[in-house]
């Protein structure tokens, strides 16, 4: 509404900034010859122009007197000549312009006169010489005007009959012009100046309006194509989590149609643990971009979006629920512990046994495992990436730390157990080829095997990366592997120490990495994945760990995500067919990072080449994953 | 009480701000229109400007030969009026009369009136006085030093007087005709003596010869030679039948002054010859056409006065300069005879 008032008014002062510039040069403009006449009264036969009248307004005036039925008579002197020939004489001074068109106009009776006549008397007297004429004149004079024709004082003379006029150059000096009707009628005064008309407002009047138009004209464009198209039409931002939003969704999904009971009480555990700025920040990507999409007529993408929509909701809960599982194994450091309520999610137990945390790492794994391996291995199998895409980003913030601590109470706790495990992952990892059957076991067989495996991994991992942080012996050989491959550093820290640890294969994290991964689809997460992976196995873990072990739950993940790259395709291939929960989970973390990282890129790729939804896309990525 | 005090200066306020706005808009709009423009004249000058210009002052010269030339065709000074005044009048008048006496044989003095000098004074007030130093005539006569007055500002400027320069004479630089000269007051005393006194004491020069008390301010002149001489002539003529007297007055006021470049004034002025002749026996036949017919005797046995008119144009030095005055130009005319 502003806006077009803005440009209404701008339009208008336009159209009169134009409309002042024509009329100074047309209407406006001042008169070419400017004329302006002296008429004085009846009783006037005499004028006189004051010295500078005449070249008042331009250079050579053109002078013209006219007396109906009256010799008229125009001469030019020197002011002091002219008023002193006057004399006493009523006239009539013009002393300048009242407007453009009227001369101005005074009865003059000059006191320089007065001396002219007295002296030429007595002049005349002293002399004594013959001068009948001038008496003669004097007596005439009374009756009507005085005649100054033919006087030696005039420069220029001009006599005529009714009318007369004469030309007078601008000349140094003050000059006067004597303008007399001999006859009975007032003479009429008209001094007429060339001018040099300028119209300097023209141009500048007319540049200023059209700038005001143009502008006008774009602001009325602007709002045209605005109401045409709607208030967004332009951009909107690519960079928003709409990715994010979809693996969580099909997390969601995957936790409803899983174990929606398990995947509730997570979120009910949440509650507790206050979500991270960047969870925070996703969620509400997501809700944004799921409003967005759902304002979006065109497409039929709105069916899909209300089917998102739900989806999400769930995918929310569960990210809370990671969150909070990853919050929980930060803080607590007791990845295990929370591990397991996840992983025993949904059963209140679950949490009751979190409680036990401090004392008992290995109980609480215990506890998750029993519940966790089974549902999850199967709900993961199938959503696994989705799910998994929403628990890791969490956990990857708060992993680390508490990774540290628990891990040793991991270790500790799964130490009967992680050992025997322990070394088979090593042994996995000790090749690629090995692991490769390791995780095979893993996927296909059980989440205890692979629990055992990945879980002892995790225990490692999450040993290993406080390891790393802190002193731990892992430390610099993790650095290496992550120098070597950065992208995967942070998996590779987490994934190596296990190795290490007890394997100490350079190769070997690799390898069980693989295994772990082969579910996994997507190398790309790699990167990204790959510190979040670390982490997120701790939280993450949590919930394949269950299914593994106690410990393992933090361990499996972080092995898996480790893994998951794309070195994992072969063996992936297998496992991820069957991929029970642990290796899908464990991939399905860095999997819907990559997911999500892909979806972004996909959604403005698809904006790029103008294809109607971003939403679908995430879709089709799930599915194929649900399909395999 | 608030809401409603503010309601109430609300609309003072918009209409203040309107009429703030309606006067700036009228003013805006009125810088627009132009001003008329004013009369901006040259200053009045602290000196009056030339009261001529060449131009006017030629016009001058013209009118008054052509007024001279219907006078001189027609040897009647009727017309003459209109353009000679004073003793340039007078003397030409005589001159008709002696033209038309003598028949022709003595026709008026040639008055060329192409100026070779033109010194313009400058003043606004009258009368006026310009002076003209004419060309050497055809009859290869001396230049003439014409005066023209104006004696006001309806009056036309007149030939008042022309003197014939004196052999030799070199005329004293003055100021050019666009710059004009200051005219000089006839008790001017700024000069060696005012024009007044430089008029009386010449006269007396005049009369008495060396003898005068002045004679040193005026060493002798081509002029007081020739009147002394014409004096002594008239004298051994007359000698046997009468006794002759001579004097010479200054005309009262009819003198005039411009002031030179080096401060001392060019003073014309106008002197009245009288010779007396008074008879002691006999009579005197006037065989002179112009006594004759100025007198309109052919004799005389009482006396017989003769009046000439004279000009004298004299340079003046100014005070504490030279101790001379030099005599420029000078008219000697008989313009009256009288005889019983």
């Amino acid at each position: 509404m502003l806006q077009r008032l803005i440009a209404a008014v701008l339009g208008v002062l336009g159209v009169a900034a134009i409309g002042l510039g024509v009329a100074s040069a047309t209407v406006w403009r001042a008169d070419d010859p400017l004329v302006a006449t002296a008429e004085p009264g009846d009783g006037t036969r005499t004028l006189v122009t004051d010295p500078g009248v005449l070249e008042l307004a331009g250079d050579p005036v053109t002078v013209t007197v006219r007396a109906e039925g009256s010799p008229v008579v125009l001469a030019v002197g020197r002011d002091t000549d002219v008023t002193a020939w006057v004399g006493s004489d009523p006239y009539a001074r013009v002393t300048g312009l009242s407007d453009w068109h009227t001369l101005a106009t005074t009865a003059g009776a000059d006191p320089a006169a007065t001396p002219a006549p007295s002296a030429s008397a007595t002049e005349e007297g002293a002399a004594a010489s013959p001068s009948p004429s001038a008496s003669g004149e004097a007596t005439e004079d009374a009756a009507t005007a005085a005649d100054p024709t033919g006087n030696d004082m005039w420069v220029v003379e001009v006599t005529g009959e009714d009318t007369a006029t004469l030309e007078w150059p601008a000349q140094e000096g003050r000059w006067s012009l004597l303008a007399v009707s001999l006859g009975d009628t007032a003479p009429v005064l008209d001094l007429s100046w060339p001018q040099t008309v300028t119209t300097p407002w023209l141009w500048p009047g007319v540049a200023l309006g059209v700038l005001l138009l143009a502008v006008a004209a774009v602001l009325l464009v602007r709002i045209i194509r605005e109401r045409r198209e709607g208030p967004d039409a332009g951009w909107t931002d690519v960079s928003t989590g709409t990715l994010a939003t979809v693996p969580l969704p099909a997390s969601a999904g995957s936790p409803g149609a899983g174990m929606p009971a398990g995947a509730v009480p997570v979120g009910t555990v949440t509650p507790g643990a206050p979500l991270t700025r960047r969870q925070l920040r996703e969620a509400e990507a997501a809700a944004a971009a799921a409003r967005r999409r759902g304002g979006r007529t065109p497409t039929g993408s709105v069916p899909v979006v209300t089917g998102a929509t739900p989806v999400v909701t769930g995918a929310t809960p569960v990210v809370t629920g990671a969150t909070p599982a990853a919050g929980d194994a930060a803080p607590g450091g007791d990845g295990p512990q929370q591990a397991t309520p996840r992983a025993a999610g949904q059963p209140a137990p679950a949490q009751p046994t979190a409680p036990s945390r401090p004392g008992a790492p290995g109980q609480p794994a215990a506890a998750a495992q029993p519940t966790a391996p089974g549902q999850r291995s199967t709900p993961t199998g199938p959503t696994g990436s989705g799910e998994a895409a929403a628990p890791v980003r969490p956990a990857a913030p708060a992993q680390p730390a508490p990774a540290a601590q628990p891990a040793s109470a991991a270790q500790r706790a799964s130490a009967g157990q992680a050992p025997a495990q322990a070394t088979p992952s090593p042994a996995a990892t000790g090749r690629p080829g090995t692991p490769a059957p390791g995780t095979a076991t893993a996927p296909g067989g059980r989440p205890s095997d692979p629990a055992a495996n990945t879980a002892a991994g995790a225990a490692d991992t999450t040993g290993a990366v406080p390891a790393a942080g802190p002193d731990a012996e892992p430390g610099p050989r993790s650095r290496r592997l992550a120098d070597r491959l950065p992208w995967r550093r942070g998996r590779a820290a987490d994934a190596h120490p296990d190795a290490p640890a007890q394997a100490d294969g350079q190769d070997a994290p690799v390898s069980p990495a693989r295994s772990s991964w082969s579910p996994v689809p997507a190398p790309g997460t790699g990167p990204t994945a790959g510190s979040d992976a670390s982490s997120p196995a701790g939280g993450t873990a949590g919930a394949p760990g269950t299914t593994a072990r106690p410990t393992a739950p933090a361990a499996p993940a972080a092995a898996a995500p480790t893994g998951t790259p794309a070195p994992g395709a072969p063996p992936a291939a297998r496992p991820g067919t069957t991929a029970p929960a642990p290796g899908a989970a464990a991939g399905s973390a860095p999997a819907d990072e990559d997911a999500a990282t892909r979806a972004q890129r996909a959604d403005a790729w698809r904006r790029m080449w103008g294809f109607p939804d971003a939403a679908p896309a995430p879709q089709d990525d799930d599915t194929p994953e649900e399909g395999r | 009480m608030t809401a409603r005090t503010t309601g109430r200066t609300r609309p003072v306020r918009r209409r203040l701000a309107g009429t703030a706005v309606a006067v700036v808009a009228a003013l805006g709009l009125a810088a627009c229109a132009n001003p008329v423009p004013e009369p901006a004249p040259d200053a009045a000058p602290a000196v009056p400007p030339p009261a001529l210009t060449v131009a006017q002052s030629t016009s001058v010269l013209d009118q008054v030969g052509a007024v001279l030339a219907a006078g001189d065709a027609a040897l009647d000074p009727a017309g003459l009026d209109a353009r000679l005044t004073g003793p340039a009048l007078a003397i030409r008048s005589a001159e008709y009369t002696r033209a038309s006496a003598t028949g022709g044989e003595r026709p008026p003095v040639t008055l060329p009136m192409t100026a070779q000098t033109t010194i313009i004074p400058d003043t606004d007030t009258w009368p006026r006085t310009q002076m003209v130093v004419t060309e050497q005539p055809d009859d290869l006569q001396a230049p003439l030093l014409l005066v023209l007055q104006q004696e006001g500002p309806r009056e036309p400027y007149r030939l008042w007087s022309w003197s014939r320069l004196g052999p030799s004479v070199e005329m004293p630089l003055t100021a050019t005709p666009e710059e004009g000269s200051e005219p000089v007051a006839a008790d001017d005393d700024s000069l060696l003596l005012s024009p007044n006194e430089a008029m009386a004491q010449y006269a007396d020069v005049l009369t008495n010869g060396d003898a005068s008390a002045a004679a040193a301010t005026f060493p002798a002149d081509f002029f007081r030679t020739a009147i002394t001489e014409a004096r002594n002539q008239t004298v051994a003529s007359l000698q046997a039948v009468a006794s002759v007297t001579e004097t010479v007055a200054p005309e009262q006021g009819a003198v005039t002054a411009l002031r030179t470049a080096d401060g001392g004034a060019i003073v014309v002025g106008q002197l009245t010859t009288v010779t007396t002749a008074t008879l002691s026996q006999g009579s005197i036949t006037l065989n002179d056409p112009l006594d004759a017919a100025l007198s309109g005797k052919q004799s005389v046995s009482a006396n017989l006065v003769r009046t000439w008119t004279d000009v004298v144009a004299m340079y003046v030095p100014p005070a504490g300069g030279a101790e001379t005055v030099t005599v420029l130009a000078a008219e000697h005319a008989r313009t009256a005879v009288t005889g019983e």
